[in-house]
């Protein structure tokens, strides 16, 4: 198939995906037993308010209809107003969604560097004593619950030596990149969790790779080792390790939830927390959305990488790896 | 003394002296291994799997795993490898040594292009000059199309060239080869001999082979190695014309050689007085497959019998068609067109549309035994469970009639019981042919059943496929490129070229008067010992 066409088909199949998933999302927050506005206003609550807010929220036209609406606006950008209050939920979301997005970023992009190259350090002769190092080290991170590793980074790094500060309070107005030490914490904690598990992911990868053939020919012909690595390893793992590191887009965008509380980070995971406690299905909605498009734009740029390296080696991977004598 | 300097001017000269490698357990891969190597010589090292000869081989290139304790020395041109600072081992890769490893293509990374692979070997500066030049050496286009090609882009001939322009471009004086045409089919196996044999002048070379015949063609001084030790050495000629152990002996036997055919046996329609009716016959049989560049036609129009007890081999290069043709026979390809008669009854195409009895008749022996073998199953298991469907007989007497099989193979009882790893290769391909006996089959189709043996290995389990074929009055069809294989088992031979049968007759009809041009190009490209031997000394006779 032409390379266009590989491409196309995988943008199509993530657009399908979109389109599944937001169904299930309305289904889930609309359709399930229960009125959304008894819910919001309680069980005591006058017939005539519950009345004026369904009408607010069209709760009087069908569920294909509304969905068929609710989509369009989404599709529009349009997120609505706010189920609770008259404020549009745009405001309420934009702020924690910036928030969560430049740690998401930094976070990413110190995951992504723990996970690639301590999975070079570690993979690259398997059994080596780098590796057993960081082998044991990454599975006692995976072992421990995240909220134990923040507590234990808050612990040395706050209280004991005083380098910053434990709460990640955002001014008034400002953002996180205002006072960058507010970032330290979390980033780290996310990048002790996500980056381990992308290691071990990582570090299978290039042990299996640094047994192929050429890379042993690459070593044999004297190739200094940082070249073995990126120019004759690297590429051979490069579409799997992408698949390894969209793996980390959920947990960063939304998985950071616990992040958050410990740190007190005005995110998008505590902006959930809360918004599900008040019962805001529309903010819920525009939530759950958000993340979802994130997740599978993740996994669509991976996929696009994956084509796109592999491109060069038709031969499958699967030949087998000469054992040393 | 810093960083000597390990670009030579003249071939260099390469010793080993009492090199003894032993693992963590303290078992001894090599023991007191010593040899000389005059600059611009050649050594070959004749050994099996298992005998220690890459182990050594890349122990002249500084790579002695970090788990085994290597003592003794080892030494280009009087500089020491063996135990040597790393950046000495690093500058003796980059640029005193040229290696190629077996299967050369694989040593080419998929994703960098012909200039890259070539300009990160050369020494000096990696200009279009030299790299226009080490192509050229190895007779490959120097364009500038050509050189933004990436491996997979290249004909398979071409990598080869690739792989040993890139191990060539740093004009090393001193050539490591190990196995470098195993696995290869006859005809590029020549090419490649043939191109190392123009690369030889003016390198030292170490050749390590369990392939004599290969070996033949290049060494002046022959090292044969067992078990990790030096049975014999020596000036290649003398050693091979005397030889002083019953090892090497052995070897020289076991060679797969066209100029030693077996007995010519007399026609089968003779042989019991009557007429005996075919055990396999394929009419007009026309079958294709699909790659990604496109359409491959195995068979056109392909027609052959084989009668009980005969063994008929089909030739032809890699990609002729012969493993398809195979395929269809046992119903696992579906082919176009023609017919499959098993004992003259008339079967399906398909498999699955067999009745039991028809598939019990045709078994299939593939060229890996390790991918025909549940690696989680007790090879007697896996053949007990052959002998209860095929024979419906109980377990217990399943099992019995396992260990007889397994004796029949010439597979030692003790064997029974274990997994496939804990087999070596010949036994596991035992193995798979006792699986196929378990069905009481009429005719055996082995395909490339042993191409991925040692010859002295390979020599057994043709001997147990002749003494089957007599015994149990098998037809056999033997698929395979190596002609030597033939001459040695073959009553009939049908050679393949592109789908169609350009030549067939008995195996001297074709052997002694090939027709067709596939014929004689096979039959030149096949490497016979003997040959090479009497090349090399025309008056050693007298």
């Amino acid at each position: 198939m032409p390379i266009i066409l590989r491409l196309l088909s995988r943008l199509a199949i993530s657009l399908a995906l979109l389109l599944a998933v937001s169904i299930a999302v309305f289904a889930s927050v609309e359709i399930l037993p229960g009125d959304p506005a008894t819910t919001i206003l309680g069980r005591n609550a006058s017939p005539d308010r519950v009345e004026a807010l369904r009408e607010q929220l069209g709760l009087e036209s069908s569920p294909v209809v509304r969905y068929w609406d609710w989509l369009k606006s989404m599709a529009q950008g349009d997120l609505g107003l706010q189920a609770t209050g008259n404020r549009s939920v745009w405001s309420t979301v934009s702020t924690p969604l910036r928030n969560t997005a430049i740690l998401a970023v930094v976070a990413f992009a110190t995951t992504s560097l723990a996970a690639v190259g301590g999975g070079l350090i570690a993979g690259r002769r398997p059994g080596n004593r780098a590796d057993r190092a960081l082998s044991i080290g990454t599975l006692s991170i995976v072992a421990m619950p995240e909220f134990v590793i923040a507590g234990l980074l808050i612990s040395l790094f706050a209280f004991r030596l005083d380098w910053v500060s434990s709460v990640s309070l955002v001014p008034l107005g400002g953002t996180p990149l205002d006072t960058p030490s507010t970032l330290i914490l979390p980033v780290a904690t996310i990048t002790l969790v996500a980056g381990s598990y992308g290691l071990r992911l990582v570090r299978a990868l290039v042990a299996e790779a640094s047994s192929q053939p050429f890379v042993e020919a690459a070593r044999l012909a004297g190739v200094r080792e940082t070249t073995v690595l990126r120019r004759h390893l690297l590429p051979s793992v490069a579409a799997p390790t992408a698949q390894v590191l969209a793996f980390s887009v959920p947990y960063l965008i939304g998985g950071t939830v616990i992040v958050e509380q410990v740190f007190a980070y005005p995110g998008l995971g505590s902006l959930l927390v809360e918004q599900i406690e008040r019962r805001d299905v529309t903010v819920v909605e525009a939530i759950a959305m958000i993340m979802t498009t994130t997740v599978i734009a993740g996994f669509l740029i991976a996929d696009l990488l994956g084509v796109l390296t592999t491109r060069h080696t038709p031969r499958s991977s699967s030949r087998p790896s000469a054992a040393l004598p | 003394m810093t960083a000597q300097l390990l670009r030579f001017d003249a071939a260099p000269k390469l010793s080993v002296d009492s090199l003894t490698i032993a693992d963590p357990d303290g078992r001894l891969i090599l023991t007191d291994i010593s040899f000389e190597v005059a600059g611009g010589t050649t050594v070959g090292i004749v050994g099996e799997s298992g005998s220690g000869k890459s182990t050594l081989l890349r122990t002249m290139l500084g790579a002695v795993h970090r788990d085994l304790r290597a003592e003794g020395a080892v030494a280009v041109d009087g500089i020491p490898i063996l135990g040597a600072p790393r950046s000495t081992v690093a500058r003796l890769r980059r640029e005193g040594a040229a290696y190629l490893g077996q299967d050369p293509p694989a040593s080419l990374t998929p994703s960098m292009r012909v200039e890259q692979l070539i300009a990160e070997r050369i020494v000096e500066r990696a200009n279009s000059q030299a790299i226009t030049e080490a192509l050229h050496a190895v007779q490959l286009p120097t364009d500038r199309e050509f050189r933004r090609r990436r491996p997979y882009q290249l004909s398979g001939g071409q990598q080869q060239r690739l792989a040993l322009a890139r191990a060539l471009a740093n004009r090393s004086r001193l050539l490591l080869l190990d196995e470098p045409t195993t696995s290869l089919d006859v005809v590029t196996q020549a090419m490649v001999l043939d191109e190392i044999v123009r690369q030889q002048s003016g390198r030292t070379t170490v050749i390590v082979s369990h392939d004599l015949a290969v070996v033949a063609q290049l060494a002046d001084w022959l090292v044969v190695l067992r078990d990790g030790e030096i049975i014999e050495q020596g000036p290649f000629i003398d050693v091979v014309y005397r030889p002083t152990s019953d090892y090497l002996a052995e070897i020289i036997d076991a060679c797969p050689d066209l100029a030693k055919k077996r007995d010519q046996r007399p026609p089968h329609s003779a042989l019991d007085g009557h007429h005996l009716a075919s055990a396999l016959k394929v009419d007009g049989l026309r079958a294709a497959y699909e790659t990604r560049s496109g359409r491959v036609v195995a068979a056109a129009d392909v027609s052959f019998d084989i009668h009980p007890g005969e063994c008929v081999a089909l030739v032809g290069a890699s990609g002729s068609g012969k493993s398809t043709i195979a395929r269809s026979v046992i119903g696992v390809h579906a082919p176009e067109a023609g017919t499959v008669r098993l004992a003259d009854k008339l079967v399906a195409p398909r498999a699955a549309d067999r009745t039991q009895d028809e598939r019990r008749r045709v078994q299939l022996i593939a060229q890996d035994p390790w991918a025909a073998l549940n690696p989680r199953r007790r090879v007697g298991a896996a053949l007990a469970r052959s002998v209860e469907r095929f024979r419906g007989v109980s377990r217990s007497q399943a099992g019995k009639i396992g260990l007889d099989l397994f004796e029949q193979v010439g597979l030692h009882p003790d064997l029974f019981n274990r997994r496939p790893d804990r087999l070596s290769g010949g036994e596991r391909q035992r193995v798979a042919i006792a699986i196929a006996l378990a069905a009481e089959p009429d005719v055996l189709i082995c395909d490339e059943s042993t191409s991925a043996l040692d010859v002295s290995i390979q020599a057994g389990v043709l001997d147990l496929l002749a003494e089957l074929q007599r015994d149990l009055s098998l037809g056999v069809l033997f698929i395979t490129h190596d002609l030597g294989v033939v001459a040695r088992i073959a009553d009939r031979v049908l050679v393949l070229d592109e789908g169609k049968l350009c030549e067939h007759g008995t195996l001297s009809e074709v052997f002694d008067h090939p027709h067709h041009e596939i014929t004689r190009h096979l039959l030149a490209s096949s490497p016979s010992l003997s040959a090479t031997i009497e090349d090399r000394s025309p008056t050693h006779i007298q």
